[in-house]
C-alpha cells in the first residue's frame, strides 16, 4: 500500500519535473537545428511549448521605414555584375529577415523559410512520415545512426552505421542534413529507394522502403536490480518531442509496475530538441 | 643589408593618417561616379521579376521584426540598423565579398583614404609602451607645426577625452575631423605642467608613395601602399626626384598594396607605358571597355622590376598585370591576390555607401585574374625567418636582376 502511494508521489514529482525540464529544454531546440542542420528557428525559444505567443503588435508599414533598403535593392538591380545571383520574390524577403535575425547576434535566434520550418515542426511533434531512423550527415554522406524499432527502416533491415550513398538516385554526399532528410521523408505509403554501403559488404545494397507514419522514440528504460538494494528504475530521455510526455509516462508506469523503488532520470546529452535528424 | 625601406613602415603611424586596416581584396573603386558607367539605363527595362520589386510576402519582414520586438531577449538593432541588417542579409546571398554596405562613419574614413588626404593637424603620432599618445614629429606647414607641437609631446586629452591607453586608431579618429573645425589638445611636455592648445584642422595629405635610391647603386626604389586620388602625382614626383638623384633603374614595390582607385591604376600605369590598353572592363552584358594609357610616360624604357605578393590586389594587379603583359617589367615575388572585380561606391541617402561589383577587369591579353592572380616571372619567397632577420630576398633578387641589365 505504502509502496503504491509512494510510487504515485514519485510519478507526480517526476511528471512535474518533466514539464519544467521540457519547458526549459524547448528553449534549446533551435541550437541543435542550427548546428546540425544549418537551419534555425524563427521563434523565440519558449514560444513553441509555452502559452500561445502574443499577437505581434501592428507595426509601422515597412514601405516608409524601408526606403533605404529599397534604395539599395534598386542599385543592385541596376548595377550589380552577376544579376543572376540576386535573390528575388520570396527569397528576397527571406534574405532580409535572415539579415535582421543575424543582427541580433544571438546564435539561437534564427530564421527558417516555410519549407524548413515545416520539416522542423514535424520533428518537434515527434511524428512524421518517413522510414523511421535517426540519421546524421558525415563527410561520406548520410549515415543511419539507428533504425527505430518496428518502423519500415527496422523491418527492411537497415543497420546502425549504414551509409546511405544515394536516395532515389541522388547522392547524399555534400548535401546538408535537412536536404537529405527531406529526400528520405515523404508521404505515408510512397516508396523510397536507398543505395547503402555497409561495412564488410562489397556491393552496394539496395533497399526499397515504403514510408509510414513514424513516432520518434525519445525514452529508454532499464531496471537496475542488485541484491540487498532497492530496485532502481532508470529512464533515459534523449529528446523533448511532441510525444515525449506520453512516452515518459508509459515508461515510468512500466518501471513502477516492475517494482522500481528508486528512479534515475538521465538527461545527459539531451539537447532539448532532437538530438538527431530522423528520416 | 638593403632593408631600410622595409623599416620605414614600422610602428610609426604616419601623420595621424594611419589608414584603416584593410584586407587584401580591398575594392578597386571606380571612384567618381562618372569614371565609368555600367549603363544602368540598359538594366532598368527588364521583364523578369527584379530584386527592386517588393515581393508579395514582404510583410513577413514586418512580422519577424514585430515578433523580435515583442519577444526577443536582448538588444535589437535600432533605427537604420534594421535596414542595414536587412540589406546585409541580401548581400550575403550574392556570394560576392566585395559588394558591401559601408556605414556613414566608415564611409567618411574610406573617402579620406581614397582622396589621399584628410582633415587633421599634421603630426605623426605613436602609442608608446605606457599607453601614451606621443607626437613623433609634426609635419612642416601644418597646424601642428604652427602650434609648435614638438617630438615627444604627450597628448593627454583630446577635446576633454582622456586618450591614454586608447586604441591608436580611436585616438586618431578623435583628433581628425572636418577641415576648418577646431580641436583642443591637453599636452604634457617633459616635467612641466600640462597645457592646452587649440588647433584648426586643415587638409593633410596622406602620402601613399615613398622612395629612395638604394645605397651604392643607381637603382630607384619606389613603394606604393595604396592607389588614392593623389597617388599618380606622388609617383610622378617620386620618379622625378629619383631621376634627379641619378637613378636609372627602378624597383616598384606593390607588395601588400590592397588596391584603391581604378583610375589611379590606369594613371600610374601610364607613367610606364605608351598608349596601349592597360585593362579592359567587362560588364555583365558582355561588353568590354578598354582603358588606354594617357599622356607621355615618365619612364618608358628604363629597366623595371615590380615586386608583388599575395597581398597585392586589385589596382596593384591591374598595374602589375599591364606591365607584365607588355613585358615592360619583370615581376618578382609571390602570386598576387587575384581580385578581378571593380566596385562603384554608391552613396545612399543616409550617408552610407553601397559598394557594388559592376564589372570584372581583364589584363591587356583579356585574362580575368579573379581567383588566379598574377604569376610572377620569378618566384621568390619571403620567409618568417627572413622577416625576423630583417632581410628581404625579394628585393635582393630584384636588385640582382637590375644589376644584370645595362
Amino acid at each position: 500500500m505504502a509502496d503504491s502511494a509512494r510510487g504515485y508521489r514519485i510519478a507526480l514529482i517526476l511528471s512535474t519535473l518533466f514539464l519544467v525540464v521540457a519547458a526549459f529544454g524547448a528553449g534549446w531546440v533551435g541550437s541543435w537545428l542550427l548546428q546540425r542542420a544549418d537551419v534555425g528557428l524563427t521563434l523565440p525559444g519558449g514560444q513553441r511549448i509555452g502559452a500561445a505567443a502574443p499577437a505581434p503588435a501592428a507595426g509601422e508599414p515597412l514601405d516608409g521605414e524601408f526606403s533605404l533598403f529599397w534604395e539599395a535593392m534598386g542599385l543592385l538591380d541596376a548595377h550589380f555584375y552577376a544579376q543572376e545571383s540576386l535573390p528575388q520574390g520570396p527569397e528576397l524577403t527571406y534574405a532580409a529577415v535572415e539579415g535582421i535575425v543575424q543582427a541580433t547576434g544571438d546564435p539561437h535566434t534564427s530564421f527558417m523559410d516555410p519549407e524548413r520550418a515545416e520539416m522542423v515542426a514535424e520533428s518537434l511533434e515527434g511524428e512524421f512520415e518517413g522510414i523511421g531512423a535517426a540519421v546524421e550527415m558525415t563527410e561520406q554522406g548520410l549515415v543511419i545512426v539507428t533504425p527505430f524499432p518496428g518502423t519500415p527502416a527496422d523491418q527492411a533491415g537497415l543497420l546502425p552505421g549504414d551509409l546511405v550513398v544515394e536516395v532515389d538516385g541522388t547522392f547524399t554526399q555534400g548535401l546538408d542534413v535537412m536536404e537529405a532528410v527531406s529526400m528520405v521523408r515523404g508521404p505515408e505509403g510512397t516508396q523510397v529507394t536507398l543505395m547503402v554501403r555497409r561495412e564488410g559488404v562489397p556491393d552496394l545494397l539496395s533497399f526499397e522502403i515504403t514510408r509510414a507514419r513514424v513516432v520518434t522514440p525519445t525514452v529508454e528504460t532499464q531496471m537496475i536490480e542488485e541484491e540487498g538494494m532497492p530496485a532502481i528504475g532508470y529512464i533515459r530521455l534523449f529528446d523533448f518531442g511532441g510525444h515525449s510526455v506520453e512516452q515518459f509516462n508509459a515508461a515510468l508506469q512500466e518501471l513502477l509496475d516492475q517494482g522500481a523503488e528508486r528512479l534515475i532520470v538521465d538527461l545527459r546529452n539531451n539537447s532539448g530538441g532532437y538530438l538527431r535528424a530522423s528520416v | 643589408m638593403r632593408n631600410f625601406m622595409m623599416g620605414c613602415a614600422a610602428s610609426v603611424f604616419v601623420v595621424l593618417l594611419t589608414t584603416m586596416a584593410m584586407g587584401a581584396g580591398f575594392a578597386t573603386h571606380a571612384y567618381s561616379s562618372g569614371a565609368l558607367r555600367a549603363t544602368p539605363e540598359a538594366a532598368t527595362a527588364e521583364t523578369a521579376p527584379s530584386i527592386a520589386e517588393r515581393p508579395s510576402n514582404f510583410h513577413v519582414v514586418q512580422e519577424a521584426l514585430d515578433m523580435l520586438r515583442t519577444q526577443f531577449f536582448g538588444e535589437l538593432p535600432q533605427g537604420e540598423q534594421v535596414e542595414y541588417a536587412a540589406i546585409r542579409g541580401v548581400l550575403a546571398r550574392l556570394q560576392d565579398p566585395n559588394t558591401i554596405l559601408v556605414e556613414p562613419e566608415a564611409h567618411r574614413r574610406e573617402q579620406e583614404q581614397f582622396q589621399g588626404e584628410f582633415g587633421g593637424i599634421g603630426a605623426q603620432v605613436s602609442m608608446d609602451e605606457n599607453g601614451n599618445l606621443v607626437i613623433v614629429a609634426p609635419i612642416a606647414d601644418t597646424p601642428a607645426a604652427r602650434a609648435d607641437l614638438r617630438p615627444n609631446d604627450i597628448i593627454l586629452e583630446v577635446d576633454g577625452t582622456l586618450v591614454r591607453g586608447m586604441n591608436i586608431n580611436d585616438a586618431i579618429a578623435l583628433i581628425r575631423g572636418p577641415v576648418g573645425t577646431e580641436v583642443t589638445l591637453l599636452v604634457q611636455r617633459g616635467e612641466a605642467e600640462a597645457f592646452e592648445v587649440t588647433l584648426e584642422r586643415a587638409t593633410i595629405p596622406d602620402p601613399t608613395v615613398d622612395h629612395s635610391v638604394i645605397e651604392g647603386t643607381n637603382i630607384g626604389y619606389i613603394r606604393m601602399v595604396f592607389f588614392s586620388a593623389r597617388t599618380t602625382d606622388e609617383l610622378r614626383a617620386a620618379i622625378e626626384d629619383l631621376q634627379a638623384q641619378g637613378a636609372e633603374r627602378y624597383v616598384l614595390d606593390l607588395r601588400n598594396n590592397p588596391g584603391g582607385l581604378l583610375d589611379t591604376a590606369i594613371g600610374t600605369a601610364s607613367l610606364f607605358l605608351h598608349e596601349e590598353v592597360i585593362a579592359y572592363q567587362q560588364f555583365n552584358d558582355g561588353s568590354r571597355q578598354p582603358h588606354g594609357a594617357r599622356g607621355a610616360p615618365a619612364l618608358p624604357d628604363e629597366p623595371l622590376v615590380v615586386l608583388i605578393n599575395e597581398g597585392s590586389a586589385s589596382a596593384s594587379e591591374i598595374l602589375a598585370g599591364a606591365l607584365q603583359a607588355y613585358e615592360r617589367a619583370t615581376l618578382v615575388g609571390a602570386r598576387s591576390y587575384g581580385k578581378g572585380t571593380v566596385q562603384i561606391p554608391y552613396r545612399l541617402s543616409d550617408g552610407s555607401s553601397l559598394h557594388v561589383t559592376v564589372a570584372h577587369w581583364l589584363t591587356p591579353h583579356e585574362v580575368d585574374l579573379s581567383a588566379e592572380g598574377l604569376t610572377p616571372d620569378e618566384q621568390v619567397e619571403l620567409t618568417e625567418a627572413d622577416i625576423e632577420a630583417g632581410v628581404d630576398p625579394v628585393l635582393e633578387r630584384a636588385i640582382e636582376l637590375l644589376e644584370e641589365t645595362n
